[in-house]
């Protein structure tokens, strides 16, 4: 079982570096060091949202309130940042604390209540994106300040973008923590089988709090980045985040029922949603074709590589 | 012994339908919630309760209503239809398309294909599912991207006009009966099926326990290729009316339907744990979310709010009905 | 006399596994046939083919006399043939009525317009009700019925197609004894009409209380056809193991230490009422009485799952005081639960995973595990439970029930437990496996380690305990010790009757 999980994992990579080779095929420079740097920039912000997103489908769950929540904290830190750097650290804190409420709402109501995740986030995530609305009257204000703008345009070494550096970072961390640490257990534990994890002393509540909560933080926190990317506010940004993030977990091997995948599938998952958008946009794909190139090539990947069924 | 008793009661008294009814305390939880929904709209906007305005409250929510009875069916199986919205905006282009002004061939086709279109992207997304293996959530996520693609590839822009005479039968007709009569015959048919057919005891039963209706013979496979279906056509039909309501096109017309369709289904009743749920209740629901954005637009408050108000109206729906549950 | 269903050389493998090879035996109106065997001897394979969910890969099934091939199992049903699941196939928002007729709805439809007629369904379902005997709401929502109840619609759902042949697959396992008997009842009507029924139990004394003929298994194979009355107990077992079980319980200890662990007056302000009981070093505590009586509570509490509302915990002289398992986990006292799918194990997890899982902290720094301590502890507890896997990276739910519970086990003794406590720990696995984990119980006691077993089966209590306490409603109401453990005087206590006759001669 285990080294067939493996080859999955290979195979998804696999085909991200076949898209690649295709995308370079089909528009020379496509893998120029350049653009390389901007695909693993694109990839990032996804990137950081999917770690929530692939945490809270392990353990069985989903949040599909965090596109809406990045949607708030990028109208707020737009806001409240408004072109200067000594606006950033209030920014970041008002990130933090709303995000970190909205996770906790979250938290609730699937732990307390056991209102499934998906309805729960769900509705969460309707409430957000009204309050984020109402925060900007439907018009978001502010810009990037110079710092903001820094941390996602500027290159470390000269080659790749500093967001992108605090990705890897967080990908490395969550990776040796999902396979080597007693929360990384727990979230295994749990998503096959909450009873029987909390009866053998891991603590459920403690698991899915951090879950949560920092499922919305690193979605606020993404909110954050995408101000210095688009340098002010907009009322589309992150609206696919949602459907993007569990489209990339599930691709990069991660069970929607829970309990068996991880985080490396995932940043393969990332990459191929990516790499397919930036390739369509290159060759001038009017958005009637790239709906339907996604949509065809989720279920292809899906089926191919996942789709064999078990029977009696 | 003496519990052989109770058994000889029984028998004395036949059942009766009024015993059957006795025992549905869900639908009237929702009702109640209705009810007090109502009275904060009266007391808040004097022409809340005003005939102008409880016609339009009907004509408008006909179209959630029927998408809301299809989405019901899939959520029974513990899943969720992400396409219906997509599918919806599919139609209202077709409809563009197809329909011509005071031909009725073309409304006829434009019916024959709705339906064939809804049981199609149904039967599609069921074959995913069930053939496929691919989660509900996902399989419909993809069939969504692909339908909006389709949708703008009919119709990139929003314009076009729909014949006025028709879409003001379908949805003002007979000084407004038409519209509520097409709710109630929807909610009939669907409670029907639902309820007093093979097919909808299947898939409950699929809903409630998967393994146990396989080893009950029940052909699980084909029942919720069924739910898909039904769900699909639901949601074309939904979006005739939702095209007559709008009198144009518009790729996107039906891109929040799918959220909505969720929510009136999990309001009313159907719990996504699957196995439960309730058409009355959907009915109810899709009023009490159709009351929220009218009593907004009567008070001329921003409409942001309804997204709000229904975000929060789900949850305590959801809090209660889990309070309740952990009671027992 | 001719058979009403055959089944000859019938043979089917799954991947790897030889689960059912060349089996023949014969069933006959108005008999009890018994298919009996150790878990994964392939009983359930067979029957599931004469029910038609699984198709077999060689052999034939004959009813009447006249082969069939069952594609599905309603093909099974049209020829006369039910089955009762082993696993619940309940629905719980289904009503009984419902439960009972479904996918037979057929039966009450109105005429023309083909919907289901509730009013005739629930009618029907409560004459079918009364025919047996049963008394049962016909409205109420299967789910909110206890389980016993749930298992008399399962019966019931199986009765409704007038079978011929009715299978039964360890029908009893959460019945009641009040229940037990009045399945005996059915059994004894259904063969007045001389219908067959085929049985599968792990209760022996059920075995030769219900059985006429019985087949063993052994391995997938055939270890025999014989008639019961020509078989003694020790006969059975030693065809389903294929050797003899001289002695399945280990010698008990004599000699008691010092006080281990102790509750005082301990209440939950639900069931549990005013408990005080004391466990001795190298003493094995049974506990025992009929279902729901709060013994399962009290296993609870104690092990941190449920909290209570008064009383004292005191472990080695010392009052202790937690609210979660991971609190009585740093305290040594780990918990057996009676569901091993349920709330035992990860089924889809490995076998390492699983026996690590409940003693993470102890292998832990800054919350990162100890790798080379975990690998070790995990060979270590797979050799000594004697756990029957290809490796320890094999997932849980591809082994053997008693393969299974004895992961369950290990992974409590991973966490070097003071006090141990099972729940049924020998519930629906094997003789050979139990006989083990008897030994292995025993060897804890011996080692110092408190242990405290409930467990339904009588003999069992009555052959690894040293003392035995009866729970009844919430209370204690016996202790036995030496001679008095014996089935008359723990029965009283389970039931109350010493009690009780108190109160009736006021």
């Amino acid at each position: 079982m285990k080294s067939k999980k493996s080859i999955q994992v290979i195979a998804v990579y696999a085909i991200m570096i076949l898209m690649l080779i295709f995308g370079n095929i089909a528009v020379p420079g496509f893998i120029s060091t350049n653009n390389i740097a901007v695909i693993l920039r694109e990839m990032s912000f996804l990137g950081i949202c999917a770690i929530g997103q692939t945490l809270a489908i392990l353990t069985g769950g989903i949040d599909l309130s965090l596109s809406n929540t990045l949607l708030l904290c990028n109208i707020m830190s737009a806001f409240i940042v408004s072109g200067s750097d000594k606006n950033v650290p209030a920014a970041l804190l008002v990130c933090l604390l709303v995000s970190t409420a909205i996770g906790l709402v979250n938290f609730a109501g699937v732990y307390l209540l056991h209102i499934p995740a998906m309805i729960m986030t769900l509705a969460s995530g309707s409430a957000v994106y009204g309050i984020a609305y109402i925060y900007c009257d439907g018009a978001p204000k502010g810009k990037s300040s110079p710092f903001t703008s820094a941390l996602v345009n500027s290159r470390f070494l000269g080659t790749i973008n500093w967001t992108t550096v605090i990705w890897l970072i967080l990908s490395v961390v969550i990776i040796i923590v999902l396979k080597y640490s007693v929360f990384g257990r727990s979230v295994y534990a749990i998503g096959v089988n909450p009873v029987t994890a909390s009866y053998s002393g891991i603590s459920v509540p403690k698991t899915l709090a951090v879950i949560y909560i920092l499922s919305s933080v690193l979605a606020g926190f993404t909110g954050f980045l995408f101000l210095g990317y688009t340098g002010t506010a907009y009322l589309s940004t992150g609206a696919t985040y949602n459907m993007d993030s569990i489209a990339s977990v599930v691709i990069g091997g991660t069970s929607i029922a829970g309990g068996s995948g991880g985080y490396l599938g995932t940043i393969a998952g990332v990459g191929i949603m990516t790499i397919l958008t930036s390739l369509l946009t290159a060759m001038a794909v009017p958005q009637a074709g790239k709906d339907i190139i996604q949509g065809t090539l989720i279920i292809v990947l899906l089926v191919t590589v996942y789709g064999r069924k078990k029977k009696e | 012994m003496d519990s052989q008793k109770p058994v000889k009661n029984l028998l004395g008294s036949r059942h009766n339908r009024k015993l059957l009814f006795s025992r549905k305390s869900e639908v009237v939880f929702i009702y109640a919630f209705l009810i007090v929904f109502i009275i904060v709209a009266a007391i808040l906007s004097s022409h809340f309760l005003g005939l102008r305005n409880v016609r339009n409250l009907f004509s408008k929510n006909v179209g959630l209503l029927l998408v809301s009875l299809g989405q019901m069916f899939v959520i029974l199986l513990g899943g969720v239809d992400l396409s219906t919205g997509a599918v919806i905006s599919v139609i209202n282009v077709l409809c563009v398309s197809i329909l011509r002004d005071g031909n009725t061939g073309s409304y006829f086709a434009m019916l024959v294909v709705a339906i064939a279109f809804g049981a199609l992207v149904g039967l599609i997304n069921g074959l995913l599912v069930t053939k496929g293996n691919i989660q509900p959530i996902i399989a419909t996520l993809a069939t969504q991207t692909i339908l909006s693609g389709i949708a703008l590839y009919i119709q990139a822009k929003p314009g076009g006009e729909l014949p006025k005479n028709l879409c003001n039968f379908v949805t003002k007709g007979w000084n407004y009966l038409v519209p509520i009569i097409i709710g109630i015959a929807a909610t009939l048919v669907i409670w029907l099926l639902l309820n007093r057919t093979r097919t909808g005891r299947n898939i409950l039963a699929v809903g409630g326990n998967e393994q146990a209706a396989r080893s009950s013979g029940i052909l699980v496979d084909r029942t919720k290729v069924q739910a898909f279906i039904i769900c699909g056509i639901m949601s074309a039909l939904a979006g005739l009316y939702i095209s007559a309501y709008s009198k144009s096109g518009s790729p996107i017309i039906g891109d929040s339907y799918s959220q909505n369709s969720i929510n009136a289904a999990v309001i009313g009743g159907a719990s996504l744990m699957g196995g439960k749920s309730s058409a009355i209740g959907c009915v109810a629901a899709v009023l009490i979310i159709g009351i929220v954005g009218n009593i907004l637009n009567l008070m001329h408050v921003s409409s942001y709010y309804q997204y709000v108000l229904t975000g929060v109206i789900l949850m305590v729906a959801l809090t209660m009905s889990a309070l309740r549950k952990m009671k027992q | 006399m001719k058979p009403v269903l055959e089944v000859r050389d019938l043979d089917k493998s799954f991947v790897g596994v030889h689960a059912c090879d060349h089996v023949s035996f014969k069933c006959y109106p108005g008999r009890v046939h018994v298919l009996q065997g150790e878990n994964g001897a392939g009983k359930s394979t067979v029957l599931k083919m004469i029910s038609g969910l699984y198709h077999p890969d060689s052999g034939q099934i004959l009813v009447n006399g006249e082969p069939v091939k069952f594609e599905h199992p309603l093909d099974a049903r049209r020829k006369g043939i039910a089955m009762v699941y082993q696993e619940m196939t309940i629905f719980p928002e289904l009503t009984v009525a419902q439960n009972i007729y479904i996918n037979r709805e057929n039966e009450h439809f109105r005429k023309r317009t083909n919907l289901i007629d509730e009013v005739e369904m629930i009618n029907s379902a409560v004459t079918l009700a009364a025919r047996y005997g049963i008394s049962i709401d016909p409205y109420a929502r299967a789910g909110d019925l206890p389980i016993a109840q749930q298992q008399i619609i399962e019966i019931l759902k199986a009765l409704a197609s007038e079978p011929d042949i009715l299978i039964l697959d360890e029908p009893t396992a959460t019945l009641t004894t009040t229940e037990v008997s009045k399945l005996y009842e059915i059994v004894q009507e259904l063969l007045r009409k001389n219908k067959a029924i085929l049985f599968i139990s792990h209760r022996m004394g059920e075995v030769f209380q219900f059985g006429d003929d019985i087949t063993i298994m052994k391995d997938g194979q055939m270890a025999g056809s014989y008639e019961i009355k020509d078989l003694k107990e020790n006969d059975i077992i030693r065809l389903m193991v294929g050797r003899e079980l001289q002695n399945i319980f280990p010698p008990k200890q004599d000699a008691t230490g010092e006080e281990i662990f102790r509750v005082e007056n301990l209440s939950d302000g639900k069931i549990l009422n005013s408990i005080s009981l004391t466990l001795h070093k190298g003493e094995v505590l049974g506990i025992s009485a009929l279902d729901g009586q709060g013994q399962t509570q009290l296993l609870e509490t104690i092990a941190g799952v449920r909290k209570h509302t008064r009383g004292k915990i005191i472990l080695k002289g010392k009052e202790i005081r937690y609210n979660s398992v991971r609190g009585a986990h740093a305290l040594g006292i780990d918990y057996v639960p009676e569901d091993r799918k349920g709330k035992g194990l990860c089924l889809t997890l490995s076998v390492g995973e699983n026996i690590a899982m409940g003693s993470l902290p102890r292998r832990s720094r800054f919350g990162f595990i100890n790798l080379r301590s975990e690998n070790q502890v995990i060979s270590k507890y797979v050799r000594a439970m004697n756990i029957k896997t290809p490796s320890a990276a094999q997932l849980v739910g591809n082994l053997s029930g008693g393969n299974q519970q004895k992961v369950s086990i290990g992974k409590n003794l991973a966490d070097e437990p003071v006090l141990l406590l099972l729940n049924e720990p020998t519930r629906g696995i094997d003789v050979e496996a139990k006989q083990e984990i008897y030994k292995l119980i025993r060897e804890l006691a011996d080692q110092g380690v408190g242990v405290i077993v409930y467990t339904s089966d009588m003999m069992e209590v009555i052959g690894i305990s040293d003392r035995v306490l009866t729970m009844y409603e919430g209370r204690l109401t016996g202790e036995y010790t030496g001679d008095m453990i014996n089935e008359v005087s723990i029965m009283q206590g389970a039931m109350d009757l010493n009690h009780q006759a108190v109160k009736g001669e006021q």
